[in-house]
């Protein structure tokens, strides 16, 4: 099949969960993994006459996304209900905003420069979650049942199924360094449906297009567009057409399905919720939004750069997440070089949280005592393989470094008595090599100072050596 | 245009069973109605905006504290079936 004259249009509705202590409308805390049904109130379970009250923290926080995106935020607001039955929604309808979403327009902007406009990102309620494993019936716990959502929903402007995924990787990377979001797929905290159609390249109309669902992780929605778009040239190609239709995504097969067709699509029926007085947003509060801001990834990513010279990856790896951000600009403050905080963190520290698949909170280490830590290995008390292993002792109890080295019986031997013996004796023994390094062969040290680290264990202070070193072939 | 397809439809969406023999006289009925609230269409509302509350209130807001969530013994007492702290429902699989 001949892909290359065809190209794939891509539009994206992301669902996030706000990171609110509490649910959009009552006090119900919004957390996850709590047993069944032990979250809920007479306003999240859709008891007659109880009266929902929206959650200002929600507000700024669908505030922060679109000042962060450049977006028009609505001065003038309301929410309404979409009316559909299902067993976890309890109301009957989801309290949702239809024709005036708390924000308008804004874009995420790629790697390559590229902007893709967003339409809009609304409020709205999240439902409850449904189990099917009993046969015979289904089992409904309401605890996810009034979360606060944002749906962000963004133009046909994806081109391919790898701009997908970058764009959602940044749209989680912003998330979630706003603290807007954990955007955690496995928690559900994220969600994705997507749009995707194809066209003759040039062309100036939109193919007919199909929604996907069942989409687990980021990986799954760059495949299934692949895999979707790829159906969607065969049918064409073939002399048949692609009917509107939901179709879900099958990650072991790899391919779509039919779900149901779009002309039996839902109709939701909108109208204004009469509980819900309107929202006038005070400029006032708009700006206060704007002042609290925390730095956007990119704009501390290229601080991280500019002023302490780190690599590409390394601020990449850093600005991943605020907590880490911050971890790394305390750690870094603490022993005086940002270069060697970087390092250690994204690579020594993150290898070990990643082996636990555990985060910072579980590694446990104080950014003083990681401070500290660096700071053995510059003085020259320990050197970096021994450093390693104290840092791994480290992990999980935060304890005093320079104790563990001791302890350990890693600490660097700088004791020139110690060490001019050692060198003596590796000079004995590579008695080829010494002769090269009196002749001014430099690359003969190898072999020598790999024969002191030996016999010292790994423990000899390589500058010391060196300087014994010097001094003996003078002789 | 209120016909008895849009009746069979709104019935289904409100998932009321009509007997099909009430539902030419149903159809007539709304459309009566809907001719009735129709009227309104005559009036010039150039430059009146739109009316979606009629509570003259805006900007009411809690802030975002924990408030104590009911036992679950409390909430699963109102359920029509149970299944542990689950609520029990007709077997649905599909999408909403």
């Amino acid at each position: 099949m001949n892909t290359t004259n065809w190209e794939t249009v891509v539009g994206l509705e992301v669902h996030v969960q706000l990171k609110t202590k509490t649910k959009m409308f009552c006090g119900c805390a919004n957390a996850y993994g709590a047993p069944p049904n032990t979250l809920t109130c007479p306003v999240c379970t859709g008891q007659p006459g109880a009266l929902p009250v929206a959650n200002r923290q929600a507000f700024s926080l669908a505030m922060r996304f679109g000042h962060a995106v450049e977006a028009t935020i609505a001065r003038s607001t309301k929410f309404d209900r979409k009316n559909y039955f299902y067993p976890d929604l309890p109301k009957g309808y989801q309290i949702s905003q239809s024709d005036q979403p708390i924000t308008s327009g804004g874009h995420v902007v790629l790697e390559s420069g590229k902007a893709i406009n967003l339409v809009r990102a609304h409020l709205e309620e999240d439902a409850g979650k449904t189990f099917h494993e009993s046969p015979g019936f289904s089992e409904v716990d309401l605890n996810r049942c009034g979360i606060p959502l944002l749906e962000i929903v963004s133009a046909p402007d994806l081109r391919s199924p790898e701009e997908a995924y970058e764009y959602l990787t940044r749209l989680k990377l912003l998330l979630r360094h706003l603290e807007v979001s954990d955007c955690d797929m496995e928690k559900g905290s994220l969600r994705c449906d997507v749009n995707v159609s194809v066209r003759k390249l040039g062309a100036a109309q939109f193919g007919t297009r199909c929604e996907l669902k069942n989409l687990n992780s980021f990986k799954s929605v760059e495949r299934a567009i692949a895999a979707e778009a790829l159906r969607h040239i065969a049918v064409i190609e073939s002399g048949g057409t692609i009917e509107a239709e939901t179709r879900l995504w099958d990650d072991e097969k790899g391919e779509t399905r039919l779900m149901r067709k779009k002309e039996t699509s839902q109709d939701y029926r909108y109208f204004p919720d009469p509980d819900l007085p309107r929202h006038e947003i005070a400029e006032a509060w708009i700006d206060e939004v704007r002042r609290t801001m925390p730095e956007l990834p990119e704009a501390r990513r290229a601080r991280y750069k500019r002023d302490f010279g780190l690599s590409d990856y390394d601020s990449g790896v850093l600005v991943q997440d605020t907590s880490i951000s911050r971890y790394f600009e305390e750690v870094s403050a603490a022993c005086g070089d940002p270069k060697a905080a970087a390092n250690w963190i994204s690579a020594d520290l993150f290898g070990l949280m990643n082996v636990k698949n555990e985060g910072l909170l579980a590694a446990n280490i104080p950014a003083g005592r990681l401070a500290e830590l660096i700071g053995l290995v510059k003085s020259g008390s320990m050197n970096v393989p021994s450093a390693r292993k104290v840092l791994g002792a480290m992990y999980g109890n935060g304890r005093d470094p320079k104790e563990l080295m001791n302890e350990l019986g890693l600490g660097q031997v700088s004791d020139r008595d110690g060490l001019i013996e050692i060198v003596k004796r590796a000079l004995a023994a590579n008695p080829k090599a010494a002769e090269d390094m009196k002749q001014g062969k430099g690359k003969a040290a190898g072999a020598i100072v790999g024969f002191v680290m030996k016999e010292s264990k790994g423990r000899a202070n390589p500058a010391v050596v060196n300087e014994i070193l010097a001094e003996l072939l003078q002789d | 245009m209120i016909d008895e397809n849009l009746v069979r439809s709104v019935a289904h969406l409100a998932r009321i069973a009509i007997p099909e023999a009430r539902v030419p006289g149903l159809a007539k009925e709304l459309a009566h109605i809907v001719e009735y609230v129709d009227q309104l269409a005559a009036l010039d509302v150039q430059g009146v905006a739109p009316l979606t509350h009629t509570n003259a209130g805006a900007n009411v807001y809690r802030e975002d504290e924990v408030a104590p969530s009911l036992p679950v013994e409390a909430v699963m007492a109102l359920a029509p079936a149970r299944s542990g702290n689950f609520y029990r429902v007709p077997k649905v699989i599909g999408d909403a």
